[in-house]
């Protein structure tokens, strides 16, 4: 009750001016109050810009070899310390950044646009499309995928590179966005302008622009938020398995690789690229959430 | 209920047959086929190789491999291992109780974390304590599962001592129940926080939407004790589109068995079709992957037959 008229007390200036607000603009203000989101912004930008600017960063180069100090632990000399080969911990892992983020965004990307498509595709034309689809998608779902992730991946004689992990993750993830735009399109086609539209004659592709996309871009800016950091974690997790990414080319994933075998005598070896993953994925899922709170019409402030 | 139960399985047919020809054809994909690796063996010719691809069949085209595979397996036979000759079936049910065991462990830890969790975060929405649990689900969803595997090894079997690091018992000492628990804590543990993480935040939406609904006003005014209200009414509500994410995420639970028991060398399921993948063992993969399709079937069948339970609103027909 007193909440009521503590609202009621002050609103009469204010409400003018939120009128003209466009639904964009609330969103950004709707997501600049939201400590966490911002903090995982923020940080993802920080490790964007370390991953970008690796080759001036790095204090050497991403395969040098120290020999004299092999599994050292961290120093003035190294940071974190040195890997088995004698490399520079925190220099293979500004090197990996650049592999787990542009895997997480690639992956994302692809999935997106199958997502997307097969989405659009089955909630608007509905019928035996739909149907076909849809169970495709359950049959996918139902699979474990990682099961058959880790054959696909151990075919690849040469082993994986970022493209065939691009590949591999994105062919494999984007059976829930398709399930979300297709629930949004079969919305959408009972909404009085769409039926419109179609009795004006517009060509479908036109309807699909012009109102199905600017609706569902809400839901697809969350769902690949959310999947940069669910990609990094399975590219982490098939790295770490030895079917991911291979060396010499570094990514947290299988900087990890080797990780177990030493956790009894250079712990510091499985810590940090485990904590790099754990906060990058904490970040773009803290945003993720942020911009859902923040695009959603039912959520108040 | 027996006829839906009847007719659910029917269905899933189809998509077994799907994922076993998808399966099939991705195996032949492998260059110079599953014989390949023992060229390495300087020994073997290709006269060798030629005689052994003979004996298996796999000189003949794909399709005739794949139905006299499937033919096999409706006896009931999945085939016997390229490497140690044994049947798949007995290979994979002498493993399939460990991954169970590890399972069962922990989903009732993560059911037993998760489920009073979400009530209390609900109950005491936007409290200190709510978002202090809301930053342990981000966190639990956020950590890569084998990387917290490692850092519990780290932490409680290298710095402190207290658990095992490896294995399902201490080998060579007597059965003890203890031991076994010990064994099997940790690896529990690193499988079951995913979905402690998950089931916490779908608790905690499901009992906020389920607080906000007219029979829980009438519960109120009825004088009911909020404690009654909670529990009684709630929670029982709340619990069911929980039970169906549950049936949801079993694909996920045996992904997660497969890193869980090569970080904690847990000899199961998961172990035996890593191993299997290294030595393009394809009979054993097989069907590993098909057990594993038929019990995802499953449980998604007992996540809505308890659905239905719960619910008493639900028919199937």
């Amino acid at each position: 009750m007193e909440d009521m008229q503590l609202e009621l007390a002050e609103p009469a200036a204010a409400e003018p001016k939120e009128l003209v607000q466009s639904p964009w603009r609330l969103a950004v203000r709707h997501f600049a109050r939201n400590p966490l989101a911002v903090a995982g912004l923020v940080f993802i930008a920080f490790v964007t810009l370390m991953a970008l600017f690796a080759p001036v960063i790095a204090p050497y180069k991403f395969d040098a070899i120290d020999l004299f100090n092999i599994k050292a632990p961290p120093s003035a000399q190294h940071w974190l310390g040195t890997d088995e080969l004698g490399r520079d911990e925190l220099t293979r892992l500004l090197y990996g950044a650049r592999v787990s983020l542009s895997v997480g965004l690639l992956a994302t990307l692809l999935s997106t646009l199958i997502g997307l498509v097969v989405g659009a595709v089955s909630g608007y034309f509905g019928g035996w499309i739909d149907t076909i689809l849809m169970r495709f998608v359950e049959a996918m779902l139902s699979f474990p995928s990682l099961f058959l992730l880790i054959i696909l991946a151990s075919l690849i004689p040469t082993g994986i590179d970022v493209k065939a992990m691009v590949l591999i993750l994105g062919l494999f993830g984007w059976m829930g966005l398709a399930r979300l735009i297709r629930a949004e399109f079969l919305a959408i086609k009972q909404k009085e302008y769409a039926e419109a539209a179609v009795a004006l004659g517009v060509p479908t592709w036109r309807i699909m622009l012009r109102h199905f996309l600017p609706n569902a871009l809400g839901v697809i800016i969350v769902s690949m938020t959310l999947g940069v950091g669910g990609n990094i974690l399975s590219e982490s997790a098939l790295s770490f398995l030895g079917v991911g990414i291979q060396p010499p080319t570094a990514s947290w994933g299988n900087m990890l690789t080797n990780a177990q075998d030493y956790v009894w005598n250079a712990p510091w070896l499985a810590v940090w690229p485990g904590l790099a993953i754990f906060l990058t994925v904490l970040a773009f899922n803290f945003v993720g959430d942020g911009l859902r709170d923040a695009f959603d019409p039912h959520s108040k402030r | 209920m027996a006829r839906y139960i009847l007719r659910r399985l029917l269905q899933a047919i189809p998509l077994l047959l799907l994922v076993s020809i998808i399966s099939f054809f991705i195996m032949q994909l492998t260059p110079g086929g599953p014989m390949a690796m023992y060229l390495m063996n300087p020994k073997v010719t290709a006269a060798d190789i030629a005689r052994l691809e003979h004996l298996y069949g796999l000189d003949q085209p794909i399709y005739v491999q794949y139905f006299k595979w499937l033919w096999a397996l409706l006896h009931g036979n999945l085939g016997f291992s390229y490497k140690t000759g044994q049947p798949v079936l007995a290979m994979i049910l002498s493993r399939l109780p460990n991954t169970l065991e590890l399972m069962i462990a922990a989903f009732i830890l993560a059911v037993a974390v998760a489920i009073p969790a979400g009530i209390f975060s609900a109950v005491r929405r936007y409290t200190f304590g709510d978002h202090v649990v809301t930053v342990f689900t981000f966190m639990g969803v956020a950590i890569p599962s084998f990387w917290f595997g490692l850092m519990l090894q780290l932490l409680f079997s290298v710095q402190l001592g207290w658990l095992p690091s490896a294995g399902m018992m201490t080998i060579g000492a007597p059965f003890s129940l203890l031991d076994r628990i010990r064994h099997l804590i940790l690896p529990a543990f690193m499988l079951g926080l995913l979905s402690m993480a998950g089931w916490t935040r779908y608790m905690r939406s499901s009992m906020l939407d389920a607080l906000s609904e007219d029979y829980i006003r009438t519960a109120r005014a009825k004088g009911l004790a909020e404690r009654v209200v909670h529990w009684k009414h709630a929670v029982k509500n709340a619990l069911i589109p929980v039970i169906t994410i549950m049936g949801l995420e079993i694909p996920s639970w045996f992904a997660g068995a497969v890193i869980t028991e090569t970080v904690f060398a847990w000899p199961g399921m998961g172990r035996l079709y890593w191993d299997s993948v290294g030595s393009r063992d394809y009979p054993v993969l097989m069907g590993a992957l098909m057990l594993t399709t038929f019990m995802v079937v499953v449980g998604n069948l007992v996540a809505d037959v308890l659905y239905g339970i719960v619910d008493p609103r639900i028919r199937y027909d």
